[in-house]
């Protein structure tokens, strides 16, 4: 990769950070504070350049940059009207530099990982890369070629932000998808990092998020250029953002947009995307069913942010690509029988307990610390009452539930299905129940911060 | 009671810091026994370049483009998969269809051994010497 090349993504990836802290800090104006709007703006960033490049074909970097322009002066004027959202002012401890020193480490390893494999691996370039290379090199035609590729169907999320960045740079230089992944997973920790600091602010808030990048396969899958670990940020995004919601702004929807903003870009990262999107909204409904008018005001909100997004997915699968190989063509005969075959939910129970202490290719399993600190910290029940912890458990409860019964259903044999795909999908989960565990865990009494104490979760 | 607590509260923080360094370590050590040589994919790439770039000279970016292989014919072994698979994702937005010769040009798979016969009907287009030939019906010729 030359200077010029490193140069140009450089930019593209800025004009797409920028984007997005422009974005939250207009849409959620005084309700958010500054490191967190950066900590999420690398991914609201990339959904938004994902929605105008699919719109906008050719124009995308005009059109990138008048919204950045546009976003900064109506940024500007509400500046003069809002104060913006304090972040905490307690004093980060010593572990912020180990945790940076960590991520930096990893981040330069999994650089040169890249440079060795810039193509990544079998699906990352069977599938998202061969798909970005359609949307970059057909030309307007795309469309009708991109159904040659394997899985022609997949959410287009990962390949347009491929082709968005050959087109900064000008040609489709291969490592450029793993470069932007591996820096889309250190924004991934740093949204667990900033969300447990916000909401708990002691040791925890950062040694957990030392799990993460102490995670070898939730890095891989960036350097292997596979969508699962985006879609794993955007669902701890989708979470994180309704805790602050419930917590900052619970009356409000500007935070509740934004989450529905994030789950819509999961939709459009992966299919099991619109598996999580049902289940964050079934869990909203579901804990939030004692105040029915507030909770379905709150969920016509997030759906709200959840719309662009997801319109832009179900365009492109209903315009463009043959039915889904687990959907297309089932009998419901098999279906059946595949329902009532209780050999099927053995072994897949069975993969699902093996695969929980494996996923993340550890040589060591983080559970056994994690336990510990749940067991020896003890575990805040106020924080594991409110509302917002069990939005995010039980919509974890449900995406694995509904992983679980597309097993069950799968036209794939379980010999081949279950070991070539359970890990990424645990991944999926993995950042979100680091985020929940560090939310439960108690904290010392020595470590509350002195100028303006964490906020509390309350329990509803 | 505090410092017992205290101590515990310690022990957990070391433990889960050293289980994450294990971990980064493991994915270190992974990335620096990774082969520091070209992948298929890169190999094919480069196998691919010269065709490329004189199916640009002909004016022909995008289509079907067929594929045959010395055994293609007679049913695609393994190897013809893995290797049509690699050229696919190579030759895009051109879309590689194994044994179709009815397509405006077709590559011959002949990096293992050069068939003695073209398949009927198909004539050599250009042969840059690395084993992938491009091919076109004899009727258009």
């Amino acid at each position: 990769m030359t200077s010029t090349v490193a140069s140009l993504f450089a930019i593209g990836f800025v004009v797409m950070v920028l984007l997005g802290y422009f974005i939250i800090a207009v849409v959620c104006a005084g309700r958010i504070s500054s490191g967190l709007t950066w900590a999420f703006s690398p991914v609201v960033g990339m959904g938004a350049s994902f929605i105008i490049h699919y719109i906008f074909r050719r124009p995308m970097v005009t059109v990138e940059v008048s919204l950045l322009v546009l976003l900064f002066v109506v940024r500007l004027l509400q500046k003069r009207s809002t104060s913006a959202q304090e972040g905490l002012r307690a004093r980060a401890p010593l572990y912020t530099l180990w945790l940076a020193g960590v991520l930096s480490w990893m981040t330069m390893a999994s650089f040169v990982w890249v440079a060795a494999r810039p193509h990544g691996e079998w699906d990352g370039w069977a599938i998202w890369n061969a798909h970005a290379r359609y949307i970059y090199r057909a030309g307007p035609v795309w469309q009708q070629h991109i159904s040659n590729t394997a899985h022609p169907d997949y959410p287009l999320l990962i390949p347009l932000t491929n082709s968005r960045s050959w087109r900064y740079v000008g040609k489709d230089v291969p490592h450029l998808s793993g470069v932007h992944l591996v820096l889309i997973g250190v924004s991934g920790v740093l949204i667990l990092a900033a969300s447990l600091w916000e909401l708990r602010a002691n040791s925890l808030s950062l040694l957990i998020p030392l799990l993460l990048v102490g995670t070898p396969f939730y890095l891989m899958l960036g350097v292997w250029q596979y969508a699962d670990m985006p879609l794993s940020i955007y669902i701890l995004a989708t979470l994180a953002l309704l805790c602050f919601q419930r917590l900052r702004d619970p009356d409000g929807s500007r935070l509740l947009i934004l989450a529905g903003f994030a789950a819509g870009c999961a939709a459009s990262t992966k299919n099991e995307g619109l598996l999580f999107v049902v289940a964050v909204l079934l869990a909203q409904l579901l804990v939030g069913f004692r105040q029915l008018a507030m909770t379905i005001r709150r969920i016509l909100m997030f759906s709200a942010g959840l719309l662009l997004p997801l319109v832009m997915t179900l365009h492109f699968k209903f315009t463009v690509p043959p039915p889904n190989d687990i959907t297309g063509n089932r009998a419901f005969d098999e279906l059946l029988a595949k329902i009532m075959d209780p050999e099927r939910y053995l072994t897949i129970a069975d993969a699902f307990l093996k695969t929980a202490g494996s996923f993340g290719h550890w040589p060591i399993h983080p559970g056994i610390p994690l336990l510990a600190v749940l067991i020896f910290w003890g575990i805040d029940r106020t924080a594991i009452r409110s509302e917002a912890w069990r939005i995010g458990a039980l919509s974890v409860a449900i995406v694995l539930a509904g992983y679980f019964a597309v097993y069950v259903v799968t036209p794939l044999s379980l010999d081949y299905h279950l070991p070539a795909s359970l890990d990424r999908l645990l991944m999926h989960v993995w950042p979100s129940i680091l985020f929940l565990a560090g939310l439960a865990a108690g904290t010392r009494s020595s470590e509350l911060p002195n100028e303006r104490g964490p906020t509390r979760l309350p329990s509803t | 009671m505090k410092i017992t607590r205290s101590v515990f509260h310690s022990v957990t923080v070391i433990g889960l810091v050293t289980v994450a360094c294990w971990n980064v370590a493991d994915y270190t050590a992974t990335m620096l026994f990774l082969r520091n040589s070209k992948t298929d994919i890169e190999n094919v790439e480069e196998l691919w370049a010269p065709l490329r770039d004189h199916l640009n000279v002909i004016g022909y970016r995008i289509g079907d483009l067929g594929f045959v292989s010395p055994t293609s014919l007679g049913g695609m072994t393994e190897e013809d998969k893995i290797h049509r698979t690699y050229l696919s994702y190579v030759a895009i937005p051109l879309n590689v269809v194994e044994n179709k010769l009815d397509a405006p040009y077709v590559i011959g798979d002949f990096l293992r051994r050069r068939p003695d016969t073209l398949p009927p009907g198909l004539v050599e287009v250009y042969d840059p010497g690395n084993g992938l030939v491009l091919l076109k019906s004899a009727r258009d010729k």
